[in-house]
């Protein structure tokens, strides 16, 4: 027993669609080729889609009063095996020649027309909550020189939190009850350096290893290559074994590398001769 | 107001006749206008000329006539077919080829061209695109002089037959009347506008029996023929000058151009073309000069090489002229620099 | 008392006698005084230069127009603002453009009864300045307060380009004052109506009074909203607008035109792009809801912002 779909055709140079009028059979009748079996509107005219092939009508899912874009099925023919040997539709499964197989996909609801514009951009437009900055904030915050992190100390009043420029104005103004004195360009290097650490890592962990092998290897080498170059090296191997521990935070997001940091050819910045055949592999 | 003042319809008061020297003196301007429009299409086709060109040929003779009547002190607010007017009015050849070549130099200055030009300090209108619009704003200047004590002024404006169905047409006659205003409206039937002919632009027989509609002088005029055409308009613009109100001038005549030398004419109806209508009121007159003695064909002849090498000779002294500098120009669109807005975008 | 209504025909009044190219045209306006009686008993006092005009508002602009080239100063009258539209091929493509194109001013002054009153319905309640200021050429002012409706008055007939005037129908009565100034702000400069910190309110005509009464009911919950008065919309006085967004950073725009276009649109326009920094939050505005003006009064009194919708938006941007 085999399958074969009811599809809207193209009724029209410019016809992309057509609203089902009329479903002039029920499920089970039995139909012959070219018979109409379905009415359907268009801008134009109102026309009929006939039967591809004769057989018993097994279900139709159009429904009337709604609109079908050209190539939808709308519903479909349950035909004989001498006809389905007729039409050629029991040669072997191709690619093309799914149908009877893709039934479960098909009889759902076919697809439907869709407003060509669905409602708009998926841009959230928030102006609220604790990291919004109004362009008011982000003009005096650059006139006083403060970033963002430096209002992690200011109670917002504005909605979700927001710091707002009263906000911002009050709580300048209290500083004014403190004592101000220009900073020193040390202490401004100082800060400037603390803030650029946040980006590094601030936790230790201490691993004793044996540096034997190394030493010795080292020893061999005529351009004695400092202990760091091979720490370097077994911290490059071990990355591309995992790279998750080189991944960062970025806003509410964990960025890792896709590539492994082991893919790119070892290039030394010197001349050096520590080919990585050479080199001992990972360990520990 | 008095209406009675204002509304004496039927002046006995004859006009003067048109002599010899009125006839050629409309016969030379006619002659100008002819072929000053005629380099005008020669420099379009050259492409020397951008925007529209619209020409008057076959009207000559009724706008002439209209504006040689009028004098300093009066109001004109001709149409777009009215070169022969214009330059009776005053309008130079040196100021037509001006606006139509985009000189800096130009009466209006590049901001707006062709037949829109005008000098209205001169009592010389700058027509709107909007046709019957002027009929309103002329009617409103005599108005003004009236209330400022002037006497013996006419305003005339030229309209077509298309004009003629509009609302600014209707309102402008008709508020003009009520004030028994000293307004003549010529009415050049040329049988199209644009494309349309008179079957779909108006239904009544006569566009002159709309005179008696809005309850003024109305008078009919052969628009082919310059001497029918000076007499009528002596005769109208002196019943105006006198306190007859307004009066509806009607001549019909053919256009014989295109509705722009953009457009070919194809849809004329040839039997027009054919018919006394459809004749060339510049030819006709210099029939009528050779009949009448007044000059012959040489002499005529030596006219048009005289005008056609003036004219010549100023275009080729207009296209050696500057262009508007959009860095120079003010860009105000207010006279008053402290009504301007001083927040727009660049 | 002098009404927002007697002060425009005093100032018409005041032109006529001043100003001896003063003439008034329009509908009804001579014997029978007008139909808001803006010109009542100036027929008298000036024969005939109060002029009575046919149904033919194309003709009335028209012919101030001419009048205005031969050197006349006519104030005419549009019977409602809504009628105008019968006339704006002459206002916008002549008046508007007579300077640009032939270097001659066009001093004419249209005056357009505009705004909603309670039954007036969709062609007795439109406001219209918003139209007009799109067209470059023309200067439209919008007085709010019986002081504005006379000095602006008489300050349009002197300015030598064409004038919109919309006066506000539902001002005509409503407002009333003790005297006539003898100075005022010119016009192009907006007026702070009220004094306030914390959020700047944009408007003009009868809105400048809802918008009061708004600010008023703030007050009591401790907000203080400063209200600009535009007076004239174009020419716009954007400094003052910026310089209060300055102070405030809460800008709401308050008008009974029509959302598109209108002057809310223009003022939030030129603040965002010039004054983008001023603003702690974004812009908002009230103006009537986006359909004709109904014509039941109680469809009427929810379809132009009043002192509660006001309030409520300004609430809404106060708490962001």
């Amino acid at each position: 027993m085999a399958l074969v779909p009811i599809k809207m055709p193209q009724l029209g140079e410019s016809i992309a669609e057509a609203t089902i009028v009329r479903i002039l059979f029920t499920e089970g009748d039995q139909v012959q080729a070219d018979t109409d079996l379905i009415e359907v509107e268009t801008n134009k005219a109102v026309m009929a889609v006939t039967a591809p092939c004769s057989g018993t009508l097994h279900e139709i899912v159009a429904e009337a009063g709604t609109s079908y874009p050209v190539g939808a099925v709308l519903g479909q023919i349950e035909i004989t095996a001498e006809e389905a040997k007729r039409l050629g539709l029991d040669e072997p499964e191709t690619p093309a020649r799914k149908a009877p197989k893709k039934r479960k996909e098909v009889s759902s609801a076919p697809q439907k027309v869709e407003p060509t514009v669905p409602g708009g951009l998926p841009v959230p437009a928030h102006a609220g909550g604790v990291s919004y900055l109004s362009p008011r904030m982000k003009a005096r915050m650059a006139e006083l020189g403060l970033r963002a992190a430096d209002l992690s100390s200011i109670a917002g009043s504005g909605a979700g939190g927001r710091v707002t420029i009263e906000d911002l104005e009050r709580f300048m103004s209290g500083i004014e009850n403190n004592r101000i004195t220009p900073a020193s360009p040390m202490r401004k290097a100082v800060a400037d350096a603390m803030i650029r650490s946040w980006s590094r890592p601030l936790a230790t962990v201490g691993i004793p290893i044996q540096l034997d092998k190394l030493l010795t290897h080292r020893k061999s080498h005529p351009e004695k290559p400092g202990p760091a170059l091979y720490a370097l090296r077994a911290l490059a191997v071990a990355l591309g074994e995992n790279s998750a521990p080189a991944g960062r935070l970025i806003g509410e997001a964990s960025c890792t590398r896709r590539r492994s940091i082991s893919d790119s050819p070892w290039r030394p910045r010197t001349e050096c001769s520590c080919r990585s055949s050479e080199m001992p592999t990972s360990s520990r | 107001m008095a209406r009675s003042l204002y509304k004496t319809r039927n002046m006995s008061k004859p006009s003067e006749p048109v002599t010899e020297p009125d006839y050629l003196k409309a016969y030379r301007i006619m002659l100008t206008s002819r072929i000053v429009e005629e380099k005008l299409a020669n420099l379009y086709r050259a492409g020397m000329i951008k925007g529209g060109v619209f020409l008057g040929r076959g009207q000559e003779a009724l706008s002439v006539s209209v504006g040689i009547h009028l004098h300093r002190g009066d109001i004109f607010a001709p149409l777009i077919r009215d070169q022969a007017g214009r330059l009776a009015f005053g309008d130079t050849v040196l100021d037509t080829l001006r606006t139509y070549l985009g000189s800096q130099l130009g009466s209006m200055r590049g901001r707006d061209g062709n037949i829109h030009r005008g000098r209205p300090r001169e009592g010389y209108y700058a027509m709107i695109s909007h046709l019957g619009a002027m009929i309103p704003a002329v009617a409103g200047g005599l108005l003004a002089k009236r209330l400022a004590g002037e006497q013996g002024f006419v305003g005339a404006t030229c309209i077509g037959d298309g004009g003629t169905s509009t609302g600014a047409f209707h309102e402008g006659l008709n508020a003009a009347a009520v004030d028994g205003l000293p307004l003549v409206v010529v009415v050049a039937n040329n049988q199209y506008a644009y494309s349309t002919p008179n079957s779909r632009q108006y239904a009544c027989a006569d566009l002159v029996d709309k005179a008696a509609g809005y309850g003024v002088a109305g008078h009919k005029a052969d628009g082919t023929n310059l001497l029918d055409c000076l007499q009528t308009l002596r005769k109208a613009v002196s019943a105006a000058r006198v306190g007859g109100g307004p009066q509806l001038v009607v001549a019909n005549l053919l256009r014989l151009v295109g509705h722009g030398e953009h457009d070919d004419f194809s849809y004329l109806d040839k039997k027009l073309k054919q018919s006394p209508v459809g004749s060339d009121c510049l030819l006709l007159a210099e029939q009528h000069i050779i009949a009448q003695g007044w000059k012959n064909i040489g002499e005529l002849a030596e006219w048009k090489r005289e005008t056609e090498d003036e004219v010549n000779a100023t275009a080729d002294r207009v296209r050696r002229e500057p262009t508007p500098d959009p860095e120079e120009d003010d860009w105000e669109a207010l006279s008053r620099a402290e009504y301007r807005e001083q927040h727009t975008a660049p | 008392m002098i009404t927002y209504l007697e002060a425009i025909r005093l100032a018409q009044q005041k032109a006529l006698a001043t100003d001896p190219r003063v003439f008034l045209y329009g509908q009804d306006i001579g014997t029978f005084g007008g139909a808001f009686k803006a010109t009542k008993n100036l027929s008298k006092e000036f024969p005939g230069r109060v002029i009575d005009a046919p149904i033919s508002e194309d003709a009335i602009v028209g012919m101030a127009i001419g009048a205005a080239i031969e050197g006349a100063r006519p104030i005419v009258e549009m019977q409602f603002a809504d009628f105008s539209t019968c006339a704006l091929n002459q206002i916008v493509n002549h008046a508007a453009t007579l300077y640009y194109r032939t270097g001659v001013p066009c001093p004419i002054v249209v005056r357009l009864p505009s705004g909603g009153t309670s039954g007036g319905g969709p062609f007795h309640s439109q406001s219209m300045e918003a139209v007009y200021a799109h067209w470059p050429g023309l200067v439209v002012v919008t007085p709010a307060t019986v002081e504005d409706a006379y000095s602006m008055l008489l300050e349009a007939v002197t300015i030598d380009d064409p004038v919109v005037f919309c006066e506000h129908k539902f001002l005509y009565y409503h407002l009333k004052a003790d005297s006539l100034p003898e100075t005022s702000l010119p016009i192009g400069k907006a007026r702070i109506a009220r004094q306030g910190r914390d959020a700047t309110v944009v408007t003009h005509g009868a809105m400048l009074h809802e918008s009061l009464a708004a600010a008023r009911e703030l007050a009591e919950d401790g907000f203080e909203l400063e209200i600009v008065d535009l007076r004239s919309v174009k020419p716009l006085d954007t400094d003052t607008v910026l310089a209060s967004v300055a102070r405030t950073g809460r800008l709401l725009c308050v008008s009974e035109e029509w959302p598109w276009g209108g002057v809310t649109s223009e003022v939030i326009a030129r603040v965002s792009s010039e004054g983008f920094g001023l603003l702690d939050v974004a812009p908002m505005r009230v103006n009537a809801k986006d359909t004709p003006v109904p014509y039941h009064p109680d469809l009427w009194s929810v379809h132009r912002p009043t002192a509660s919708t006001i309030a409520a938006a300004a609430r809404r941007l106060l708490q962001i």
